[in-house]
């Protein structure tokens, strides 16, 4: 059975999306990229410094990839939209991760600036994926607005904590229709196993992969983590018993 | 004249925009340009006239989650 994620019509074989965040060098970055092959990555929009020949980030992801364009930086709604048009602008697509945040100690995205972008965003033509806070009701609102996926967030960025929100991806997953992403928190690949495990349709990855002793690798382990927590979820996890069910027969016994 | 660009102000004397995007030294294929909150085509540079108080954006895609 061939297991496609398609969201906005776009058809992605691997699962793990990768932020292209603090990595130590371009070159590690597109060392880690050819290695791992995502269909997906994500970048940010800042103001050049003037003359000052800097390498663009474009040029080291393969031509293959979905870039996705977060508004990282936005504080509320009309940030969020600006920095979604001056990317429309620049030719790299209509992809947009709607980040908005105003909390600078938790990073925690802002559920209801989140929402008003994503409504004038998705009018505009934009396909949108909105990084939440896991609550339901503003993920059934995001999708009825038109956003093409929701990525609530497994622990704050950068934390490496892991899938500490485990109970409301997994209300999301059952109750919403469309596909869940876990974003940000996850440091390890068992995190993103559990992710997949649970039924996630993908899992975004940067600061993990990106600060690793070996990136390259660290990300193939992830993306391991990621193809093989997808394949337990798609064989059927068996259930769980507080006692224990021997494996063997219990009949036949040398002892009988 | 004295301008706003990426949030410092600056003297120039050059009347057009992409005029003044080659003095700053901004490789100009990769970057996108705002001039007082409206987008800029890169064609339509040279045709954009400055004015005292100007305020100009140039911005180009980095590393981020």
């Amino acid at each position: 059975m061939e297991d496609k994620l398609i969201i906005a019509k776009k058809e992605f074989k691997n699962r793990l999306f990768i932020g292209t965040g603090k990595f130590p060098s371009n070159a590690v970055m597109k060392d880690t990229l050819q290695k791992v092959k995502p269909d997906l990555v994500t970048v940010a929009l800042r103001r050049v410094d003037s003359g000052i020949k800097s390498d663009n980030i474009l040029d080291y992801v393969p031509k293959s990839c979905t870039i996705m364009i977060n508004t990282s930086g936005a504080r509320n709604a009309d940030e969020a939209v600006r920095i979604a048009r001056l990317s429309k602008a620049s030719n790299a697509g209509n992809w947009i991760k709607i980040e908005v945040i105003r909390d600078n100690k938790y990073l925690l995205p802002d559920n209801l600036e989140t929402l008003k972008a994503t409504e004038i965003l998705v009018r505009e033509g934009f396909v949108v994926l909105p990084y939440i806070s896991p609550e339901l009701a503003v993920a059934k609102k995001l999708v009825e607005l038109g956003a093409a996926a929701v990525m609530p967030l497994g622990s704050p960025i950068g934390s490496n904590r892991g899938l500490r929100t485990e109970e409301l991806v997994k209300i999301m997953i059952e109750e919403v229709d469309a596909p869940v992403i876990v974003d940000a928190g996850l440091g390890k690949p068992s995190d993103a196993a559990r992710c997949m495990e649970l039924g996630c349709a993908a899992v975004l990855v940067n600061t993990a992969i990106a600060v690793s002793n070996n990136p390259a690798d660290y990300a193939l382990a992830f993306n391991q983590a990621v193809s093989a927590g997808r394949l337990a979820y798609l064989s059927g996890i068996p259930g769980e018993s507080s006692r224990a069910r021997a494996s063997s027969p219990l009949t036949g016994f040398l002892r009988e | 004249m004295k301008i706003r660009l990426n949030g410092k102000e600056v003297t120039c004397n050059i009347e057009n925009l992409e005029g003044l995007l080659k003095m700053q030294g901004f490789s100009l294929e990769r970057i996108i340009v705002e001039c007082n909150g409206r987008i800029i085509p890169s064609q339509e540079r040279p045709r954009v006239l400055i004015a005292e108080g100007d305020t100009i954006e140039v911005l180009s895609f980095v590393g981020g989650g």
